[in-house]
């Protein structure tokens, strides 16, 4: 065969895995909502019919690298030794690759969209259900049911003040495991998938470039905090942990980023400059200050840079009150990552210290049960 | 005769060192001369040897047979208590090894099986390069030689072993960290006075069959309550990146039969006694099913079912076997090889894929 003649080959069988993909999202989106229906509205039924579909669609994608390692590139190679080319035959791949990739995003949307209008015929069902007239146990009064609460709880009837415990159905509870989550899904979708873009771009470079870092950081930051944020509106109940959600969240991205050489060196942020790191513990001993909001991450680089006698040197000389107390409020909220940090409690002013932290821990502890 | 070199260091038992003598007495020269036959210690009987008497006996010492004909380094066969290994070893030892036989240890045994299977065992294994003389036949050269690749393949698992056991050590080290600084840290503190272990017994009494109220009874609390606690533990799980929490979690499903759970509801899951909660095979068999029927659409809980398990079953084989294999890999690395691939035939079900070509 010629280059042109494999060329043609490759693209026709690139062709028809994009069609069979095409199909079986097609039928997919519509099989999985009847399959929902049929079941009167339990999503195990329709989930366990996805992963299936997932599952194959998987197949055919895994098919095109699989058949390029197997067939095409051999094929390609003879062709072009034939044809006495020295170009470089992976090049070739790059239709096979770009299809792969789009076919993951169709997936992924057509995935979002199925779940999403589940969850939507759910939240109808939930919101029809707490609608009707749910009364009293005592005097058979109607009761005032929230409709943006989905668990149980205690509700005083109006009219004789007996309390009653309101137990939703499974279809008003799937609302908090079920449709939430699918539709924030649904709707943060473009900022999920432009930070999944990001995080490729990241991981093809290699050694990516602190703006490239700092740019998928902000997408990052942006999807989830959207996310949690749309969660919340559908659940009001999780709009006081949206903050602490997102945290986790980026904490998680943080420790990645400990891995990330041009990140450690930013010269900007105090919290991932390794040289800063360095001059903080010299100029104020142990400056974990500058872990502030990111205790886990800075963890990280202690972990690398740290050790047992440099430690008990700057405590020895550097340490003072002052100091411990500025510590004890950037770690208030984690001292337990501090003490991973300082496990030689031998010096006597690091015991000081410790001690100031455990006063400290006390008062956020019983701040925290107060609120 | 180059390369003569001793290949075991005995202590100083009065073995060892008469053993280490007669070695350094032989000069390549004189170890041209040297009878392993006519040792002082050779006994041709193989008897077993108590290991109590080993470092008194009087040493034997056998050369190994290189390719090219060449000696090199000694052992010290009566410093083998094992009878059948000894006569192995000595056989090894005398005929070497074949020279075109392959690099691999599947190949390998491949080789060997062959030879055995073959009609004419002296003809196929002469042309395999095995070889048998006044004290050894080729039978006994077709197990020496397999006897090696066993014990080459001991050792490469033992690195191995060693390296999965210092992982699984660090881990574990980390996790008690993490747990110990997430206790400390208060994310581990009981929401409403339930914790996380009651939490997770509570969860897998209930999949084994225990009702909510039963569940609300030991615990002492309402539903309200049960739905936040519920919540909550379920936002600090999904907060955790380090998977802490989880890993508490696990562990209290995996033995429920704790604390205020203690002999409420079905007995304690399989295994969560240290027992085996089902054979290997089963536990593979029924992984690869549940995969297979997941690949298809189909309910993994019914899979289970069907093989006469439930998820607290399941948990409990998973938790046990998958520790099991972790720390014994040259046991059931092959035979879990082997299994997967025979159940993964038996349970294969259609692609969309297979009538796309290229």
């Amino acid at each position: 065969m010629s280059v042109d003649e494999v060329r043609a080959r490759w693209k026709g069988f690139l062709g028809k895995i994009d069609e069979r993909h095409a199909a079986t999202l097609a039928e997919a989106e519509q099989g999985c909502l009847q399959l929902l229906d049929l079941a009167g509205l339990d999503t195990n039924p329709m989930m366990n019919a996805w992963q299936g579909v997932s599952a194959q669609l998987m197949k055919l994608r895994t098919k095109i690298r699989g058949t390029w390692e197997e067939k095409v590139e051999d094929s390609f190679q003879q062709a072009y030794d034939e044809a006495d080319l020295e170009a470089d035959v992976d090049e070739e791949y790059a239709p096979g690759e770009a299809l792969e990739r789009r076919l993951e995003v169709d997936a992924i949307r057509a995935e979002a969209a199925i779940f999403g209008a589940a969850a939507d015929r759910l939240m109808e069902a939930a919101r029809a259900e707490l609608a009707r007239n749910f009364g009293c146990t005592q005097c058979g009064a109607s009761l005032p049911v929230r409709d943006d609460v989905f668990r149980s709880y205690y509700v005083a009837c109006d009219h004789c003040d007996m309390t009653n415990t309101f137990e939703p159905g499974s279809r008003v509870r799937s609302v908090e495991h079920f449709c939430s989550h699918y539709i924030a899904k649904r709707d943060t979708l473009e900022l999920e998938l432009a930070q999944t873009a990001k995080w490729d771009e990241v991981r093809a470079a290699r050694s990516a470039a602190l703006a490239q870092l700092k740019d998928l950081e902000r997408a990052v930051s942006a999807y989830w905090n959207a996310f949690y944020a749309r969660r919340a509106e559908i659940v009001p109940a999780y709009l006081k942990d949206v903050a602490k959600d997102v945290d986790g969240k980026m904490r998680a991205f943080y420790t990645d980023m400990g891995r990330e050489d041009n990140w450690r060196a930013d010269d900007t942020d105090p919290r991932f400059n390794q040289e800063r790191i360095y001059r903080h513990i010299e100029q104020i001993g142990a400056s974990l200050a500058a872990a502030g909001e990111y205790p886990e991450s800075i963890y990280t680089h202690f972990m690398m840079i740290f050790d047992e006698d440099a430690i008990k040197a700057w405590l020895g000389e550097l340490w003072d009150e002052r100091l411990s107390k500025e510590v004890c409020e950037y770690y208030k909220d984690d001292l337990s990552l501090f003490r991973q940090l300082m496990p030689t409690p031998k010096n006597p002013l690091y015991e000081g210290f410790i001690a100031e932290m455990n006063k400290t821990a006390d008062v956020v502890k019983r701040t925290k049960r107060k609120v | 005769m180059e390369n003569l070199q001793r290949e075991d260091w005995y202590d100083d038992s009065e073995q060892g060192r008469k053993a280490i003598a007669i070695g350094l007495k032989h000069t390549p020269e004189r170890w041209a001369n040297y009878d392993w036959t006519k040792a002082a210690g050779a006994d041709f009987d193989w008897p077993d040897i108590d290991s109590e008497d080993i470092g008194k006996l009087e040493p034997w010492l056998c050369l190994q047979v290189m390719e090219d004909g060449s000696l090199r380094g000694w052992q010290d066969l009566n410093a083998i208590p094992d009878g059948d290994e000894r006569r192995l070893e000595a056989c090894a030892r005398c005929l070497g090894m074949p020279a075109d036989m392959p690099g691999d240890y599947d190949e390998a045994m491949e080789w060997i099986e062959a030879v055995r299977d073959a009609d004419d065992l002296e003809v196929e294994a002469q042309s395999r390069g095995f070889k048998c003389n006044d004290i050894f036949s080729y039978e006994d050269h077709l197990d020496a030689v397999e006897a090696r690749w066993e014990e080459e393949r001991r050792k490469a698992w033992g690195d191995t072993q060693d390296l999965l056991d210092d992982q699984m050590a660090q881990l574990k080290q980390q996790m008690d960290t993490n747990i110990a600084a997430k206790r400390e840290g208060g994310e581990l503190d009981p929401i409403q006075g339930v914790s996380i272990e009651d939490w997770a017994a509570a969860n897998a009494k209930m999949v084994s069959g225990t009702t909510i109220d039963e569940i609300l009874g030991v615990l002492q609390i309402e539903k309200p309550a049960w739905d936040e606690i519920n919540a909550e533990w379920n936002a600090r799980m999904s907060r955790d990146a380090s998977a802490t929490i989880a890993t508490v979690y696990g562990n209290a499903f995996q033995n429920p039969n704790i604390g205020r759970f203690a002999g409420v509801g079905s007995a304690p899951a399989a295994g969560a006694g240290g027992g085996e909660p089902c054979d290997f095979e089963t536990w593979v068999k029924v992984g690869v099913h549940m995969n297979k029927a997941t690949e298809q659409g189909l309910d993994p809980q019914t899979i289970l079912a069907s093989h006469g398990m439930g998820l607290n079953d399941w948990s409990a084989a998973g938790a046990y076997w998958s520790v099991e294999f972790t720390k014994n890999a040259a046991k059931y690395f092959d035979l879990e090889t082997k299994l997967r691939a025979k159940y993964e035939k038996e349970y294969a079900g259609g692609s969309i894929a297979d009538d796309i070509e290229f």
